[in-house]
């Protein structure tokens, strides 16, 4: 995703990106970009879960749930490869937000270390 | 039936049917695609659409304020259905462009799979949206906002096995 002010809400993401190559693929991406909402999402078993790239700015990342990225053969497989379930790439000042997402790995984001959610859904969907 | 529906579907001997429209306000369309389909009007799909366009959109939106429902059929690009690419991604080869119009929505539930490009694609779009849809196996994202495009609202879609390694993409 890139642009500004947009939301990404009870979207499910998985299975996508390559864990070889130039770039970092990802379930849910920030390439760039301000004032964005990723809420309450599921990433799991991508090559990264939730990717904030350094030019994004003021983006809240908020509530989301991103587990297994990538798959545990891809991990032992593909040891070369960097890939995480929550990565935030920004600077601090970019003042980009983690807020309450669970996850079990990370980069430059804390993950509980428990569950802190059910695994979020559309209300009523 | 605008002219160009009737340049963006084949004709019958490609097997492509334009039938229509059940309601005043809304254009339906199934079959096969062989030029960018620009949409003018409320569209939906009354079966499933394959798509034969190259170094294009297979759908553009060519009116602000109008929707592409889905109604639960697939709109199918023409790549490898295990990798989703044939050889290296081409950005312009998107499944459907928001075309740079503002306010319009691809409602699901629908399926948009084996495009070249993104699934789909907010070119230069303001306040577009998309919801209930699947993406899957294109070879850059599912779906994708680009720079140009804000406000944008991407509601309860599922996104599996989208990507490519030579740019930074995936599902969303």
């Amino acid at each position: 995703m890139q642009g500004n002010n947009n939301s990404l809400r009870w979207n499910e993401t998985s299975g996508n990106g390559y864990a070889t190559g130039a770039a970092i693929d990802f379930g849910i991406g920030v390439v760039s970009g301000d004032g964005n909402i990723i809420e309450a999402n599921t990433a799991i078993g991508n090559s990264n879960g939730i990717v904030v790239f350094p030019a994004a700015t003021n983006n809240q990342v908020r509530q989301n749930v991103a587990v297994g990225n990538p798959p545990i053969q891809q991990s032992n497989s593909v040891t070369t490869a960097t890939g995480v379930d929550l990565w935030d790439q920004s600077a601090p000042n970019n003042n980009n937000t983690f807020l309450g997402n669970m996850c079990v790995t990370s980069i430059n984001v804390a993950c509980p270390t428990v569950a802190t959610q059910a695994v979020p859904r559309k209300p009523g969907g | 039936m605008t002219l160009a529906r009737r340049i963006g579907l084949s004709g019958l001997t490609s097997v492509a049917l334009l039938i229509g429209s059940g309601s005043a306000d809304a254009e339906d369309i199934r079959g096969t695609i062989v030029r960018t389909l620009v949409l003018s009007e409320n569209t939906q799909l009354v079966g499933d659409v394959t798509c034969q366009v190259a170094g294009a959109p297979c759908i553009a939106f060519g009116a602000p304020n109008i929707v592409l429902s889905l109604n639960g059929f697939s709109i199918t690009g023409p790549n490898d259905a295990n990798t989703g690419c044939k050889g290296t991604s081409v950005g312009t080869e998107t499944g459907i462009s928001s075309g740079g119009q503002a306010n319009v929505g691809v409602r699901g539930p629908g399926l948009v799979q084996r495009f070249q490009g993104d699934g789909i694609l907010f070119n230069a779009t303001v306040k577009g949206w998309v919801q209930g849809v699947t993406t899957t196996t294109n070879c850059m994202s599912g779906i994708r906002i680009n720079p140009t495009s804000s406000s944008i609202s991407v509601e309860g879609n599922v996104s599996v096995r989208n990507g490519t390694p030579a740019a930074a993409c995936g599902g969303i």
